[in-house]
């Protein structure tokens, strides 16, 4: 039986360099891609996120081929390096962007909004604008919006690069403890060996660009 | 130094407010009074003044909106396609920004009237390839002609404007927007749109002010579908010489410009207030698939055949000349029209003085912009931030018309130099402009360290802040004289006796149908604004370069 998530030779390749990367994920489990920066992890990460086109190679999630398929209905969530949180949008309709994306009313999206920001500690931040957020809550507020719309798979971007050392160790332990509770499948994308090894069941280490 | 200073500034200041409040006092006077019959004439008199004024203001409002509206259709695909493609042609696409600040309005109604006019290359074409026996293009005389010479010229002020804010938009939020399961279009509507609402309307709300104040298009065009307050305001000044009627509609177009700019104003505060994400900017795509790739062909083509092939037809035209057989009105390629036009009788004049005001005016300006920058430059109180702010918006509330017909009651007998202080009153906050945005990039600790170097402000100002920011000064001063060389409005208001410039005679070339040498004479001005256009812009760009 393959595993719950196969990437198999997935390539993109530039003039002067190329990226590849081969490994699987079993359901529930973590992994944390490391490398120094410029490695070509990101590009991993968005070729199974949608965002980037492979050259070659694929992708399979719970036994189904997403290589081609579109960002968005495959299934993958991701927060972004920087969240990517829409700043004239409050806290609960960013949340509540992706269940109305697939269908929901605003009303329903809410609601949703409302039951994610319970989870995470967030009541009464519903009508505000992101902008008003410390980094610890933007994080927050960013991995709700990606769960909120119960993606199979979730990737994290260097999650903790934007935030100061004291709050990093806090929330690198708050990733770490929603991951094994909540039970979703995840990918981080590090360059640090320290929060690889904390925030994951394993560590695939990326070298430096491969030539094309 | 700071007489040199206060002088310029005062001169420029007074050239401005002077004739502004002179403009509306007629309005402000009490009707005579005398009599039962003249009162009720009186009365009549001003009924029918106000129908009109009525009737002007609602043509100019109505034109000005459609001109907005018609700028903003063409221009924000145009923005979409240069903020998130490349394609042969994009910096190009791009530079059109500076066709309406540099080619002047009468060279425009030229092009149009070259263009889309009864015998213009268009009814040719169209005439020639579907044997049509009568001309099917037939708008340029009405409320539609203003409309579409005033949407095309303007549009390269919302493609500009949209495009920086597009380019400003954060990629990732696109993505987790396409992650989040949003379709493209609503990715569009409820991510880029917003984001760009403050970029559309504040250009739409310039591109209305120009329009709203636009005067030599409307002159030409207008007479059949309406007539605007800037020509109505320009037959009463100069033609019925009623003046009280000439300063209820200067009065009235001031109103509702305020009001427009008090709308730009916000708008445009809430497009640089809106956030900018973390700065990402998405990397532009080359064109991809035969649909985008035909639906750019076919919107670049349409560009080029009605913005370009109008300004095209000048060139052509000034290279045509009448076959000289008397049973023909065939045109033939010759140098004709240029030989008479630059050996017409009042060619050097007219260009002597074309050279002499505008440079008149881009030095007093450029000085005064200078001075009063600096004046402002360590001043951050609410007061210097207000007048800062409020500068550049004067000439959005005042028009030419309204400030040549102030100047006319101010001296009745206008001269060069009442031409020049006008020149440089309606062009002065484009200089400040350059050098305030200049002086903007100074770094503090630069001031700061010239601070501690020496304890005379003006070592700050001369040997530190002057010579870092000439590239800005002499940018102002490119632009003054551009817009200065190319003005048609201020001269023909004031009609100073004996005068003509480059404007004025290609004006009155073009009303006597000489078009040929009105091309020449208009490929000319374009030269000479274009070329300093063109200066200001390397050294602007230099700047930013340097910077």
């Amino acid at each position: 039986m393959s595993a719950y998530l196969d990437v198999r030779d997935l390539r993109k390749r530039w003039p002067a360099r190329s990226v590849a990367a081969s490994f699987s994920l079993e359901k529930g489990s973590s992994l944390a891609l490391l490398g120094p920066s410029g490695c070509g992890k990101s590009t991993v990460l968005r070729m199974i996120a949608g965002l980037v086109t492979p050259d070659s190679g694929s992708v399979s999630l719970d036994g189904e081929d997403i290589t081609r398929a579109r960002a968005g209905l495959r299934g993958v969530g991701m927060v972004f390096q920087d969240y990517a949180l829409f700043p004239h949008l409050s806290v609960e309709d960013n949340i509540g962007y992706g269940p109305v994306s697939f269908g929901a009313t605003r009303r329903e999206g809410r609601a949703i909004a409302a039951k994610w920001l319970e989870r995470f500690g967030l009541e009464g931040f519903a009508k505000r604008k992101v902008d008003s957020l410390s980094g610890g809550e933007r994080q927050r507020v960013a991995l709700a919006r990606t769960l909120a719309v119960r993606p199979r798979l979730v990737l994290f971007d260097e999650p903790l690069s934007a935030l100061d050392t004291e709050l990093r160790e806090r929330l690198r332990g708050e990733l770490r403890e929603r991951q094994k509770s909540l039970g979703y499948t995840a990918i981080y994308v590090t360059h640090d060996e320290a929060e690889a090894a904390f925030l994951a069941d394993a560590v695939l280490r990326m070298d430096g660009p491969v030539a094309p | 130094m700071a007489l040199i200073g206060g002088l310029s500034i005062t001169v420029v200041a007074l050239a401005f407010l002077d004739p502004a409040v002179a403009a509306v006092i007629p309005a402000l006077a009490r009707a005579p009074a005398e009599g039962g019959a003249l009162q009720a004439q009186v009365g009549v008199a001003e009924g029918l003044t106000r129908g009109r004024i009525l009737a002007a203001l609602r043509f100019t409002v109505t034109e000005a909106f459609l001109s907005a509206v018609v700028a903003i259709l063409i221009g924000v695909p145009a923005a979409a396609l240069a903020a998130r493609r490349d394609f042969p042609g994009r910096r190009f696409l791009l530079s059109l920004s500076g066709v309406p600040l540099c080619v002047p309005p009468v060279i425009i109604a030229l092009a149009f009237v070259l263009f889309y006019g009864r015998q213009g290359y268009l009814n040719a074409f169209l005439m020639r390839a579907f044997g049509l026996a009568d001309p099917p293009v037939t708008f340029l005389y009405s409320l539609a002609g203003v409309v579409i010479a005033h949407g095309f010229y303007n549009f390269p002020v919302v493609l500009r404007t949209v495009t920086t804010a597009w380019e400003r938009l954060d990629g990732s939020e696109l993505e987790a927007a396409a992650l989040l399961g949003a379709s493209p279009a609503r990715a569009f509507r409820t991510i880029t749109l917003p984001r760009l609402w403050g970029a559309i309307l504040s250009s739409a709300a310039l591109v209305f002010l120009y329009c709203f104040f636009s005067f030599v298009i409307v002159l030409l065009f207008g007479g059949v579908g309406g007539t605007t307050l800037e020509v109505e305001l320009y037959r009463a000044a100069r033609a019925s010489l009623d003046f009280r009627s000439a300063g209820m509609i200067a009065l009235v177009e001031t109103a509702v410009a305020s009001a427009v700019v008090a709308a730009y104003s916000w708008a445009s505060r809430a497009a640089a207030r809106a956030p900018g994400g973390s700065g990402v900017a998405r990397p532009r795509n080359p064109l991809s698939g035969a649909l985008e790739r035909s639906l750019a062909a076919a919107y670049l083509a349409f560009i080029a055949i009605f913005f370009l092939g109008p300004l095209a037809s000048i060139i052509v035209r000034s290279l045509l000349a009448p076959v000289s057989s008397p049973f023909s009105s065939a045109l033939s390629l010759s140098p004709a029209a240029w030989v008479t036009f630059l050996s017409r009788r009042n060619f050097l004049p007219a260009l002597g003085n074309t050279v002499a005001v505008a440079l008149a005016a881009s030095v007093l300006a450029t000085v005064a912009a200078l001075f009063f920058a600096l004046a402002l430059d360590r001043a951050r109180g609410p007061l210097a931030r207000g007048a800062a702010n409020a500068a550049p918006l004067s000439p959005l509330v005042v028009s030419s018309v309204m400030l040549a017909f102030g100047w006319s009651l101010v001296m009745p007998r206008g001269s060069r130099a009442t031409l020049v202080l006008a020149e440089a009153a309606i062009a002065w906050p484009f200089a400040w402009t350059q050098v305030r945005a200049a002086l903007d990039r100074v770094p503090a600790s630069v001031r700061e360290a010239s601070a501690l170097l020496s304890p005379s402000r003006l070592d700050l100002h001369f040997r530190v802040l002057v010579p870092l920011v000439w590239k800005g000064i002499l940018s102002g001063a490119g632009f003054v004289f551009a817009i200065s060389a190319g003005d048609a409005t201020l001269p023909l208001v004031l009609s100073i006796r004996g005068f003509e410039n480059l404007p004025l005679l290609l004006f009155r070339l073009a009303g006597s149908y000489r078009f040929s040498e009105a091309c020449a004479c208009a490929v000319f001005i374009a030269a000479l604004t274009g070329f300093a256009f063109f200066l200001q812009d390397a050294a602007v760009s230099g700047e930013r370069g340097a910077a």
